[in-house]
């Protein structure tokens, strides 16, 4: 009875009420209408239409939605309440894409950074996440080179592995795709060393809407066996309902390198050639003729008067334009987002050009209120003209500054070696095609229950052709060279996701498999010889020899995620995969890869309301988990013997030890993390501390030759990463006519193996140079002698034995045998290959119409250790066909000089690396400054909005470095062995471009 | 049935299809086994064998490519010109034998011997297929085998010690350990190896034949000092008629293999390899001031001997003289030339030397053999019987016209003599005692971190 009358009271005073809940005017399905005053919830429906019954007077009801502004009304009667959510401005509310799926920022307990459109867009580096450089913390990106295409290299959080790649996984609008070189030239006729491509290079940065960074374990941990590098996620833009908006933006801009290295001019070079073969007893008056500097007819007279800079022969003013235009729009049902951009650019590399040419088509369909279907195309087409670099401008210093770029006759002087001759007679084209697509469907089975599929393609196709003159070649000998590239991976995933709120609880269960397959075919053929110089293709030479490869790999997975939350205040969130791939060796097929992490919105809470308006708002964060790196190779789990015939008759060799257990990296990550805003949130502070360890390290263990390899590829090991990140922003005026935001952040980082299994001596990684890993240092750092200094009373450098004495040249080379045989025995560990510390500044200002974004990169603390400049440079005179460096000048000549550089003589060239050729590499650099005007436009005009600006990259810088290096952004290599080694050095370059966009 | 009926089975049909499609295919869908390359479970017949025994022939050439290089710089018969790479050869005497180049022969011929190690160690006799069948593939192995070992062992035993490197006649495993052998054993087995090939090649000829065998066994004896035996084989060899010398000198080398006096070469074939002796001697020594590296050591032994008997078809025929400089360049005619490693001329030399070591006298025959050599070469015939003394003099000198700047015969023969090597800068000679312990060849730092070599 009581029952009874208790509805009847709630009926007697309450109404119902219903309405349209739009955002910016598009109807919301999903936003949630709660009667704030009994709690009582519904969500809106496909339409954005809602009905909430048991409404009184006075109640207050919210409306919100994520990525919206909440909207609190009093209810005051209305029988229809319509109500337009706008977007939100403020960071909290903001959306995030984690994987599979969003969530905004207030309810997220992982680490995940966020980068904005604004950041990206129209960059005039090589490809768009070289422009990720400083924006987010704790993520280091180093730019390949200057070149156009070129390649990066990231790091999240340090290097987990120690062969097995870690870059992290990119994932564009939901496709894991294929990131790195993209040309594959085994077989080939010349060394590029450009790594073949940028494979990222094709996206268009001006599609990007955001890029989202995941850094934890939890966020990773969805990746399975494949997130533990991070994962860079690329979301693209999409049209929204109403007038068609078009968007163009233009420029243009030069460039060139950030600074040469510096070698001796020819009067230089022949005062030290000269010293130096007087130094080795040689007759002084034997110099010309029996030295060897003239070469290829030259003359005495002609060598004194001659002073090239070879440099300068490889490196020219860069040029680039851009054109992207881009319309969006929709209507209720249909939303769609068309592009198409196109670059052409010289880059500063003498003969190197690129064009590109992209276009994207996404779309957006309703079909009904449970059904939407869309799909996301996106095609590139480039064709570049890449320039080798080792035998480019790299072969700057192996000519000589009083040798002439041509002869009297206009020939090429000495062309087999003439920098100028071999960028001139060493033609390549490359064309690249991708294609990236994903269609999906995505089906309400009821309100809260959404199953999504998903197919998703990635084809990659190049066709590169090469030609080299024969006058370049040593052996006279003209050489093409034709390859075919391909690779295709599908993918494809369905997912069911759940969404409830009961009362304050709210939870997001997500639940999915996915398969995907990558296949990848290459065919290059190699020709040597023609009968005439107009033959070019591989298939008119005397010669002619092919290689055809084919791999596949393929990854099965189950993955599983459970966001919860209560009011918004204690956040949970449980992820796991459970990850497959044929990559793994027969006993360890399958790997799972659980995480877990909490949050707690402190501010929310009641007894923190006191406090609330100073600091309006902070969050304690926490996750543990573990993730997997399973760039491992395709077929290494198995024993192989690969192609090596003789005399026509099939051959075969060892060329692979297996290993069933061979399995995926592991990596535990423990994330503890702080969130504060404060002031109005003019001021933010983000801190994060971190903890991973790598376990099973993919190593290539050195195994001895007697065995018929040099390694086999094992799991062994571990290496610790640890550090703090930080990123601060601060308002510093928000009013109509100026906004002023800076931010800085700041990331620490070590990294040590930890374990080495039962090697505790350390492990010589098998290869090129003397890479090691050693217990409590670094991976990546190098084993080489301690170099001295120069004895002041000989001239000759000192090096540092193991039993603490000092040697000079010629004790060492008595105690040893040779001076060869004294280095090999006399190495420690050494080096440091990361930086200490690295962060940014960014600034961010407006005021009235204009407006000035600039961006600040520094790296503290990284080593590096030689080049074959300084190596080449040291024995420049062993072999009377090397140009030192400038630095060299300051040699030592009589008993008593002090000096770094010892006397100058013509002994052989030492090609071990000493600690006489390291140096300090910390740089600060303004990676951009943008300075814009927008145009006030008439009410009428049909122009929406017009903008002008300059844009400058990398154009100031303030490092360290010697002289002997192009650019403290030092690339090296990809990888994490041999970091500080690099053989020739590649410049970078500083651009001006001068854009517009026109919004109509 | 109405229209909503419709879409609801295909919305089923749909689900379960997507999910039944990922599912179902899971153990197969991750089986992916390299479609390129033979498992070694495959390992068990002759054709295989055959394979093995080729893949170690490929591995020869870069087991031979820097050793004429290294060793004609070890005598200083060739100088440098603008090349950083090659100046510690020819300024060996401060810097050592760097690891760069030598480093080819060890982990190239060590490479082979797993695959040959593979073979020896099968059971071919139970593997179908003839006796000649087998006879081939054994003999092969065998032969192979004693030719790296013969070779590894003369340039990396260290004089003071007797040490040389690990003997590996069985195929070990990457946690196998060994230790450095003795000289003398790896001579032991070298010999065991050269006569079980003759025996085997005796039933069939491999990829290489019975004589080049018996040929291979005079040079391993000639420098093992076994004068009695080098003699035996070197006379079989000659007396099997099986190689002539080839009338010009010139084309040995660009007949290569197919010359009638080359007795082993190892085959050219750039679509199957482009490395090996032929592309290394070819691009250092063409005749081209700017392009090739070496060139004639005005100061040699080969220069002096040169300007005694400038009309020697074998200066005259295969040296080019050109700015200022004599090229050595016929010998590696072109980057396609076969690389001869064992031909007649030496065992002609070797029989000659051979009997006098053991007759302690100078024989007619002895004398004849030489001739033939000097005939072919158009310079006058020795006459009469010279003294012992005198007699070794002119074979020395003649090996070393005949043979320099190809094995690394020079080298060795100049330490088997225990002569002099003209000093850096051409002034004065360094004698055996400086030299003999400094040029030997480095063996790799990883292989002495792995078992902790010590020689």
């Amino acid at each position: 009875m009581f029952f009874f009358i208790f509805l009847f009271n709630i009926n007697a005073f309450s109404q119902e009420i219903s309405g349209t809940v739009t955002g910016e005017g598009n109807p919301l399905p999903g936003a949630s209408v709660v009667n704030l005053s009994n709690g009582v919830g519904v969500t809106s429906d496909f339409d954005g239409n809602y009905t909430l019954t048991g409404v009184n007077q006075g109640d207050e009801i919210e409306f919100s939605y994520i990525g919206f502004d909440s909207q609190k009304i009093i209810f005051s009667g209305q029988l229809q309440l319509n109500v337009n959510l706008l977007e939100s401005t403020t960071e909290l509310d903001e959306v995030v894409v984690v994987g599979y799926g969003t969530q905004i920022q207030q309810n997220l307990s992982s680490s995940i950074s966020k980068v904005n459109a604004e950041d990206i867009q129209g960059t005039a580096l090589p490809s768009f996440e070289q422009a990720l450089q400083g924006r987010a913390a704790g993520v280091q990106v180093t730019t390949g080179s200057g070149m156009s295409n070129s390649q990066t290299k990231i790091r999240i959080r340090g290097a987990n592995s120690v062969v097995a790649s870690s870059e992290p996984l990119f994932v564009v609008d939901g496709i894991i795709v294929e990131s790195g070189g993209v040309s594959d030239r085994s077989n080939g006729i010349g060394f590029m060393d450009d790594g073949g491509g940028n494979l990222l290079a094709s996206i268009n940065p001006n599609d990007i809407k955001s890029v989202e960074i995941l850094k934890d374990a939890a966020a990773t941990a969805i990746y399975g066996a494949r997130g533990s590098n991070g994962v860079i996620l690329i979301t693209t833009k999409s049209g929204s309902s109403g007038e068609t908006q078009i968007d163009v933006s233009m420029d243009m801009g030069v460039s060139s390198a950030t600074r040469k290295i510096d070698f001796v001019n020819g009067p230089e070079y022949i005062m030290l050639a000269q010293e130096a073969w007087y130094n080795s007893g040689e007759d002084p008056t034997l110099f010309w003729s029996k030295s060897g500097v003239l070469v290829d007819g030259l003359t005495k007279a002609q060598a004194m008067m001659t002073n090239t800079n070879w440099v300068d022969q490889g490196l020219r003013q860069g040029l680039a334009s851009r054109l992207n235009i881009s319309a969006s729009g929709g209507d209720n049902k249909t939303k769609f987002f068309i592009s198409g951009s196109f670059l052409d650019e010289e880059s500063i590399f003498v003969g190197n050009e690129f064009m590109k040419i992209t276009a994207r088509t996404n779309l957006d369909h309703k079909v009904n209120d449970r059904l939407n279907i869309g799909t996301k195309m996106f095609f590139t087409n480039i064709d570049s003209n890449p320039v080798p670099v080792q035998n480019g401008v790299g072969s700057a210093n192996q000519n000589l500054p009083i040798h002439p770029v041509y002869k009297a006759d206009g020939t090429y002087f000495n062309p087999i070696r003439n920098v100028r001759a071999k960028l001139d007679l060493w033609d390549y084209e490359s064309k690249i095609k991708t294609f990236l697509a994903n269609w999906y469907l995505s089906y309400k089975l009821t309100d809260n229950l959404t199953f999504r599929s998903e197919y998703g393609i990635n084809n990659i196709n190049n066709d590169d052709e090469q030609y080299i003159d024969a006058i370049v070649d040593g052996n006279s000998e003209a050489k093409a060279f034709a390859s075919a590239g391909m690779r295709n991976s599908w993918n494809f995933k369905n997912l069911l996701n759940y969404k409830e709120s009961f009362g304050k609880h709210r939870i997001d269960v997500l639940a999915g498999i996915e398969a995907s397959k990558t296949e990848r075919k290459t065919s290059n053929i190699r020709g040597i010889g023609f009968v005439n110089s107009t033959l070019r293709t591989p298939q008119d030479a005397s010669l002619i020899e092919s290689l055809f490869k084919k791999d596949a790999y393929s990854f099965l997975s189950i993955l599983a995620r459970v966001n919860y939350d209560f009011d918004s205040k204690y956040l949970l969130s449980l992820t796991a995969r459970r990850d497959g791939s044929s990559r793994f060796g027969e006993n360890k097929k399958w790997g799972l890869f659980p995480a877990v992490s909490v949050g707690y919105n402190i501010s929310e809470e009641e007894f923190f309301s006191g406090l609330k308006n100073t600091i309006n708002f902070m969050k304690i964060r926490a996750s543990y988990g573990e993730s997997g790196n399973a760039e491992i190779g395709n077929y290494a789990y198995a024993s192989s013997y690969g192609q090596a015939n003789y005399n026509n008759n099939n051959g075969i060799t060892l060329s692979n030890i297996g290993d069933d257990e061979l399995s995926w990296e592991s990596v535990e990550q423990t994330n503890v993390g702080l969130t504060i805003q404060m002031f109005d949130n003019k001021f933010s502070l983000d801190v994060d501390a971190y903890q991973k360890t790598t376990k099973d390290m993919l190593l290539p263990y050195p195994v001895s030759l007697v065995s018929g390899l040099t390694s086999v590829t094992t799991n062994l090991g571990k290496i610790e990463n640890k550090g703090i990140e930080a990123t601060l922003g601060v308002t510093l005026f928000d009013t109509e006519d100026l906004t002023w935001d800076v931010d800085l952040s700041y990331a620490y980082n070590e990294n040590k193996v930890t374990d080495l299994g039962g090697n505790p001596e350390g492990i010589n990684i098998p290869g090129f140079g003397t890479t090691s890993i050693y217990l409590n240092m670094p991976v990546g750092i190098q084993t080489i002698p301690i170099w001295v200094g120069v004895d002041p009373a000989s001239g000759q450098d000192i090096y540092k034995g193991l039993d603490g004495n000092n040697y000079t040249v010629a004790e060492a080379a008595a105690q040893a045998g040779s001076l060869n045989n004294f280095l090999n025995a006399n190495r420690v560990p050494f080096g440091k290959p990361y930086p200490d510390f690295t962060g940014s500044f960014s600034s961010s200002l407006n005021y009235k119409n204009w407006y000035m974004n600039t961006l600040w990169n520094f790296a503290v603390g990284q080593t590096y250790i030689a080049s074959g400049e300084q190596i080449q440079g040291k024995y420049a005179f062993g072999s009377m066909d090397i140009t030192p460096l400038r630095s060299q000048l300051g040699r030592w000549r009589n008993p008593g000089d002090v000096t770094r550089v010892a006397q100058v003589t013509t002994a052989p060239t030492i090609w071990g690396r000493t600690s006489e050729y390291v140096s300090e590499v910390d740089y600060l650099r303004m990676r951009d400054l943008t300075i814009g005007y927008n145009f006030n436009l008439e009410g009428d005009s049909f122009l929406q909005s017009v903008n002008l600006y300059a844009k400058f990259t990398n154009f100031l810088t303030f490092t360290n470095a010697p002289a002997s290096m192009y650019d403290p952004e030092n690339y090296i290599r990809p990888g994490n062995v041999n970091l500080m080694d690099k053989w020739k050095q590649v410049p970078q370059a500083k651009t001006v471009n001068l854009g517009i966009n026109i919004k109509f | 049935m109405n229209i909503k009926n419709i879409f609801n089975i295909k919305k089923l049909s749909f689900l379960l299809m997507a999910i039944s499609m990922t599912f179902i295919a899971c153990e197969d869908f991750l089986d992916e086994t390299a479609p390129i390359g033979l498992t070694d479970d495959k390992l068990t017949d002759l054709p295989s064998m055959n394979a093995l025994v080729n893949g170690a022939y490929d591995k020869m050439r870069g087991f031979y490519a820097y050793q004429p290089m290294i060793t004609s710089g070890f005598v200083r018969d060739y100088v440098v010109r603008n090349s950083a790479n090659w100046t510690p050869y020819y300024k060996w005497t401060v810097s050592g034998v760097p690891q760069m180049f030598s480093g080819n022969s060890y982990n190239n011929g060590m490479r082979a011997l797993n695959a040959i190690n593979t073979v020896l160690t099968a059971n071919i006799d139970d593997m179908y297929g003839t006796q000649a069948d087998k006879s081939k593939v054994l003999g092969d192995a065998h032969f192979l085998r004693a030719a790296i070992y013969f070779q590894l062992n003369m340039y990396y035993t260290l004089p003071s010690t007797g040490n040389s490197i690990p003997l590996i006649t069985t195929v070990l495993g990457t946690n196998d350990r060994v230790s450095v052998a003795t000289s003398a054993a790896i001579k032991a087995q070298v010999e065991s190896d050269i006569e079980k090939a003759r025996e085997h090649f005796k039933v069939a000829n491999g990829v290489s034949t019975h004589s080049a065998a018996t040929a291979m066994a005079a040079r391993i004896y000639f420098f093992h000092e076994k004068y009695n035996l080098a003699y035996e084989r070197a006379n079989e060899v000659i007396n099997s008629g099986t190689s002539s010398l080839e009338a010009n000198v010139a084309d040995i080398y660009t007949k290569g293999a197919g010359s009638s006096e080359a007795i082993y070469s190892i085959i050219t074939n750039r679509t199957e390899n482009t490395f090996g002796p032929q592309s290394i001697g070819n691009s250092n020594f063409q005749a081209d001031k700017d392009k090739g590296v070496a060139s004639l050591n005005p100061n040699s032994l080969i220069a002096q001997l040169k300007n005694a008997q400038p009309n020697d078809k074998r200066f005259s025929d295969l040296f080019t003289s050109k700015d200022g400089l004599i090229y050595v360049d016929k010998k590696y005619p072109s980057l396609d030339s076969d690389y001869i490693v064992l031909r007649l001329p030496e065992m002609y030399l070797t029989r000659a030397e051979a009997s006098i070591m053991v007759n302690g006298s100078v024989s007619a025959a002895a004398v004849s053999d030489v001739n033939m050599v000097r005939n072919r070469a158009g310079v006058t015939p020795i006459a009469g019987t010279p003294s012992t003394a005198d007699m070794l003099e002119m074979i020395y000198n003649e090996r070393s016209i005949e043979l320099c700047f190809e094995y690394g015969d020079r080298f060795l023969n100049t330490r088997r003599l225990k002569k002099d090597i003209v000093a850096e800068g051409g002034n004065g000679t360094i004698p055996h005692s400086n030299y003999n312990e400094l040029l030997v060849y480095p063996i790799p730092q990883s292989e002495i971190d792995i078992h902790n070599l010590k020689r």
